[in-house]
């Protein structure tokens, strides 16, 4: 026989006020008196009103309080019913064998205050099959007809209850679980920190990785209120320290907790990744915007937000950790709302609306990092970045200093291959790529207008999987296009002796056009047609030189300098780029290819060297030829940096070189990723004006000892897609269930 | 004047001749002990001066000084700033690419890490940029004495670069450590370099051309950092079944044999050296936020001091204040404080300045005026931080402070 507790008689004063507090709860109608349910319960209550066979009892641990309750239901006439179930970590659960007439005392042994429930109505009415009878339901506040009643995925009874398997309890209850609001559980489990080869900071924590109260609660903060987010990092029993190797997206980590909790590993600064609607992810443990992201990955939410086919990174007005432009702000903390109305479309953008406000605070943001855009008090907003206020522009309101892939939409993968290279020739565009042997080959893309706005990561051109050898063309660098006065392709490349060749395709017929033997280029050639004449350019002999292709083939060698007289310097290639009737070229030069805009001044046919103050921010460094193009009368530079890296991209605010101007200046704007920070680029960069479409192409090689070709359609950001902010709160709530079991549609 | 690593007084220790064969293995070349003088304290009210932001970007493991100008690696940029904490100048890698916490020599050239090998001068230009192979990144330098800078890399080797042209003067691989954690290059002292890579035989290297040196005797006793007269401090961990690290402490000599050693009775790890080679031990009970013990032991290993109840000693100033830091939260959360130290005879508090709520993330520079400057996260946000002590600059014992001196090099002077 289970033993009963003597009540002190202090416990018993506090009993007695906490049944009068709840008096008009339970005893206000026989139906409500037979379920109920107290907080802050350390002996006992007595019932006014009997409990019949099948009631269960049973009690919630809550935080702080008892872990170890008994319970004895004790009648008039004496004990009805006890539960002997005493292990340590287990809370009492009884099913009365037999009624319980009033006054009918429930005896609580927990040492601390408990939850006391008591369910008459458990097995005879519970229609939604959550484990909590009607009456109790109503009582809680809980939709007796919908066994989760906050949609978070988590059933109204085991918020209430817990659940207990072979396994492990789930104490959801004391972990902070409310039925009547959405919860959110996450085990945070971390790496540990080594201090023979880590800095494991002034308290040489192995736990440095492990993430703190502080940031506990900055990470919920994300959330609220709408959700209420509960870490375990360790001080319910399921977060730990794991080594490296013993954690990934596997449910068994969760043990019983798999399809309730979150699973997440927390790390040193600098990392972070999560599973599109799933229940895992991870980042560092102390930037919370990165972990706010990645569980919203779990959610489905993408760096757009959703739906997730339109989901583009960077929109200024979507205020939202998940956006790689806010993921560090310090102003945001919570995800968006929705609250702005403004659609931006960027092929058609006013930039007198702006983002429809002239709240200073949102315009001096818009001002700050990542965008730095230019912006005027009464909230005009220069969004195609070329110094100027007009009504309609094209232009990229995502571009943004901060890994903003406003370059990637529709991207196309074209398998293996190096250096790609494009040329607008008569109506379409040629793409030609070398394989892995040096061989080159060809491919044609005559349609861009097959996008589907809701799969912003499907290709939309024709360019098909197969190319085209180009007969006996085996490069040993990047391959020079062009197209002719006569609308054929001309192909420039250096043979494996790194001698120059040059290939025209007119029509369907390929001939040979020279070559140029007794010169070694040591970098990457340039073609380019200008007036009438065909200018090779290419690095050989620490130098840059000129060869002129005509009818018999390439010219003397004529080397390149700057208007001052002196040579230029050998680089990895140049990018020339025909800007109206003047040719400017990107000039890598020196050994760490630092960029020079270089313009052929006609009258002494050499280059003159753009002033340094063309460039606003920093200047770039190519460790191959870059890519260059007139497109939206402005000057666009690609380039891959030195020594290697994310392949970057800048623009010019125009071409206006009077020193009085104000406006589309020869400036270029700080170096941007070209699609984000793991966009590594292989070798050569280049750009392409589609002069029928208006937009900037852009192919490269993706990889850094491997190279997939991979082309650009909207290399300027300019996509016809309407950007929208929206409801991140909605969004999540709709795949909070889902996401615990990784089965969202 | 320059000596053979010779071990504490009444030891005899001092590194008996190996074989012939064997001698070019030890520790030759290092400089004598530095002066024990210690100059007055200041007279000044410990106090934070104050705090701002300076970049939404990680910073790495400490700043460095030079002359009035304090350098920090922001993410790809190093930034000059001067004593107010107000930009001057800064230099973005080649690639963007991150830069790791600069060391700074005489002259000013700041020598950091990323997808090259970059030195800048005081005026933000590029020195020299040497890159490494695609797909490798180097982390912080350590600056040696002979035109030398060494780092370990992502590939797995040890790495030096001359510092007048930036060629890589050899180049020696060791292994990377779990996670592919490239070599930590800890610190030198006379020929040789100190790069740590867990589960490699070796650990000291020929500072001129990567020849390894006598390998240590005991596994997994990895050096710390090295004294005039106490040699190597190396560490061990020994099993942890809590939150802090137990460690057994080392003293070896020139030749990686192993002079003294203090067992770990509960968690414990060398510090930092206060004058005369005093090394700074902290010790606490394996539960989490117990309380911190400072002991004191001299080179010859006798204990001191303590163990008493103290911070975790930080910086150790010219005054022979050393200098604590108390972070009561988990990762970099707060509250925080610094303490001033007394370790001669009793150790006994100083002074105290509450920081705020949040902890130090970088290690620390003191200024010959006693300003101390650090950064810390303050949600995403770094800021640097500034402090007045009463110590006119760092101590001049071989190790008063992470990474050495003020200038993050590293080197045994």
């Amino acid at each position: 026989m289970a033993p009963r507790w003597p009540t002190s008689a202090s416990a018993s004063t506090r009993c007695s006020a906490l049944v009068v507090a709840a008096a008009g709860l339970l005893v206000g109608s026989t139906a409500r008196a037979e379920s109920g349910w107290l907080v802050a319960v350390s002996d006992g209550v007595t019932l006014e009103v009997p409990l019949f066979a099948g009631a269960h009892v049973y009690t919630v641990e809550e935080e702080g309080g008892g872990l170890d309750a008994r319970l004895e239901v004790v009648g008039a006439a004496g004990p009805v019913g006890s539960d002997e179930d005493s292990g340590v970590d287990r809370m009492a659960h009884l099913r009365l064998e037999a009624d319980c007439p009033a006054p009918c005392r429930i005896d609580v042994g927990a040492g601390a205050s408990v939850t006391l429930v008591w369910d008459q109505e458990r097995e005879t009415s519970d229609a939604d099959g959550d484990g909590l009878g009607a009456e109790l339901e109503v009582f809680l506040g809980t939709d007796p007809n919908d066994p989760d009643t906050d949609g978070d995925g988590l059933s109204d009874g085991i918020e209430i209850e817990g659940l207990e398997t072979d396994a492990g309890i789930v104490k959801l209850r004391r972990w902070g679980a409310d039925p009547l609001t959405a919860d959110i559980f996450v085990e945070a489990d971390w790496q540990p920190c080594d201090p023979i080869v880590e800095s494991c900071g002034i308290n040489m924590s192995l736990d440095q990785h492990r993430l703190s109260d502080g940031a506990v609660a900055r990470f919920a903060a994300f959330f609220a209120p709408d959700f209420a987010l509960h870490v375990d990092h360790g001080q319910w029993g399921g977060g730990e320290r794991r080594a490296q190797g013993e954690y990934g997206c596997n449910p068994d980590l969760l043990g019983p907790r798999f399809g309730m909790f979150h699973q997440a590993v927390t790390s040193a600064l600098g990392s972070g990744g999560g599973a599109d609607y799933a229940f895992c992810f991870g980042g560092d443990s102390v930037r919370m915007g990165v972990m706010a992201q990645e569980l919203g990955h779990n959610f489905g939410l993408e760096h757009g937000g959703n739906p997730r086919g339109e989901s583009v990174n960077c929109k200024p007005h979507y205020r939202s950790p998940m956006n790689y432009a806010y993921t560090y702000d310090p102003s945001v903390v919570g995800f968006s709302r929705g609250t702005n109305a403004v659609e931006l479309r960027p092929t058609a953008l006013d930039e007198l609306a702006g983002l429809g406000t002239n709240d200073p605070a949102i315009l001096a943001g818009l001002a700050a990092p990542p965008f730095e855009l230019t912006v005027r008090p009464d909230g005009a907003i220069d969004w195609n970045r070329d110094g100027r206020f007009d009504p309609l522009v094209r232009g990229a309101p995502t571009w943004a200093y901060a890994s903003c892939e406003q370059s990637m939409t529709h991207n196309q993968s074209l398998g293996d291959g190096w250096d790609p290279t494009l040329a607008w020739v008569g109506g379409r565009m040629a793409l030609v790529h070398r394989a892995g042997d040096g061989a080159l080959a060809l491919r044609w893309a005559t349609r861009f207008d097959l996008c589907d706005p809701a799969l912003i990561a499907a290709a939309c051109t024709d360019l098909g999987e197969a190319s085209v050898p180009i007969p006996g063309a085996v490069s040993s660098s990047a391959p020079a296009l062009a197209a002719t006065d006569q609308g054929s392709l001309l192909v420039v490349w250096a043979d494996p002796a790194r001698h120059l060749r040059a290939a025209e395709l007119d029509v369907e017929t390929w001939r040979e056009r020279g070559a140029v033997d007794d010169v070694e280029v040591s970098g990457d050639p340039a073609v380019v047609v200008v007036g009438g004449r065909v200018l090779v350019l290419a690095p050989a002999a620490q130098g840059l030189y000129r060869w002129e292709l005509g009818a018999d083939g390439f010219g003397a060698p004529i080397a390149e300098r700057w208007t001052d007289g002196a040579p230029i310097a050998a680089g990895p290639g140049v990018a020339p780029a025909l800007a109206g009737d003047e040719l400017f070229a990107a000039i890598p030069e020196g050994p760490l290819g630092l960029i020079e805009l270089g313009r052929l001044d006609v009258a002494t046919d050499r280059w003159e060297r753009m002033p340094e103050t063309i460039w606003q921010v920093a200047r770039g460094y190519a460790a191959a030829r870059p890519g260059l193009a007139w497109a939206h009368d402005r000057l666009y530079l690609a380039w891959k940096p030195f020594p290697y890296g994310a392949a970057l991209l800048t623009m010019s605010e125009g071409l206006d070189r009077a020193p009085e101007a104000t406006s589309q200046r020869l400036r270029f704007l700080r170096p941007n990723l070209f699609t984000n920070i793991w966009g590594t680029i292989a070798g050569a960069a280049s750009l392409a004006w589609d002069p029928e479409a208006a937009s900037l192409r852009g192919a490269w090689g993706f990889g850094t000892t491997s190279s997939r070709v991979t082309f650009y359609p909207f290399a300027d950001g300019i996509v016809d897609l309407v950007l929208r902010d929206q409801d991140d709160y909605a969004f999540i709530r709709d795949h909070l269930a889902c996401s615990l079991s990784a089965s969202c549609p | 004047m320059r000596r053979a690593l010779a071990l504490g007084a009444g030891l005899a220790l001092a590194c008996q001749s190996p074989p012939s064969t064997q001698v070019t293995r030890c520790i030759a070349d290092l400089p004598a002990p530095p002066s024990m003088a210690q100059a007055a304290s200041l007279a000044v009210t410990p106090t934070v001066l104050w705090a701002k932001p300076i970049t939404r970007a990680i910073t790495g493991e400490h700043l460095a000084l030079a002359g009035d100008r304090l350098i920090v690696s922001a993410g790809a940029t190093v930034l000059f700033l001067d004593r107010n904490g107000e930009r001057i100048a800064s230099r973005a890698s080649t690639a963007f690419d991150g830069m790791s916490s600069p060391v700074v020599d005489e002259a000013g050239t700041v020598y950091t890490a990323g997808a090259s090998a970059y030195a800048i001068d005081a005026a933000g230009e590029f020195r020299w940029v040497t890159p490494f192979p695609a797909g490798v990144s180097g982390r912080p330098f350590v600056l040696g004495p002979h035109g030398l800078v060494y780092t370990g890399a992502t590939d797995g080797a040890l790495w030096a670069f001359e510092t007048a042209t930036g060629r890589v003067a050899w180049r020696r691989e060791i292994g990377v450590n779990p996670g592919n954690a490239p070599p930590r290059v800890a610190a030198g002292a006379g020929n040789a370099v100190l790069a740590v890579t867990r589960g490699a035989p070796g650990q000291l290297f020929d500072a001129l051309d990567g020849t390894p040196l006598a390998p240590t005797p005991e596994a997994e006793l990895y050096g710390l950092m090295f004294g005039n007269q106490i040699g190597l401090v190396a560490r061990r961990m020994e099993d942890s079944p809590g939150v802090y690290p137990r460690m057994t402490i080392a003293a070896l000599d020139g030749c990686s044999r192993t002079t003294w050693s203090i067992a770990p009775s509960r968690p414990q790890w060398p510090a930092l050296l206060a004058t005369g080679d005093r090394l700074l031990v902290v010790e606490r009970d394996d539960v989490e936020r117990s309380p911190t013990f400072l002991a004191v032991y001299g080179p010859d290993g006798a204990r001191l001091a303590g163990p008493s109840p103290a911070p975790p000693p930080w910086v150790v100033g010219a005054d022979g204040t050393v200098i604590g830091l108390f972070c009561d939260g988990s990762g970099y959360d707060g509250p925080s404080r610094l303490v001033g130290l007394s370790i001669d005879g009793a150790i006994g508090e100083l002074w105290r300045v509450e920081l705020g709520e949040a902890c130090p993330k970088t290690g620390p520079v003191l200024a010959a005026d006693g300003v101390l400057y650090f950064t810390w996260l303050r949600g995403d946000v770094t800021e640097l931080v500034a402090v007045q002590t009463t110590s006119p600059g760092l101590a001049s014992s071989s190790w008063p402070v992470a990474k050495h001196d003020n200038r993050g090099t590293s080197w045994l002077r």
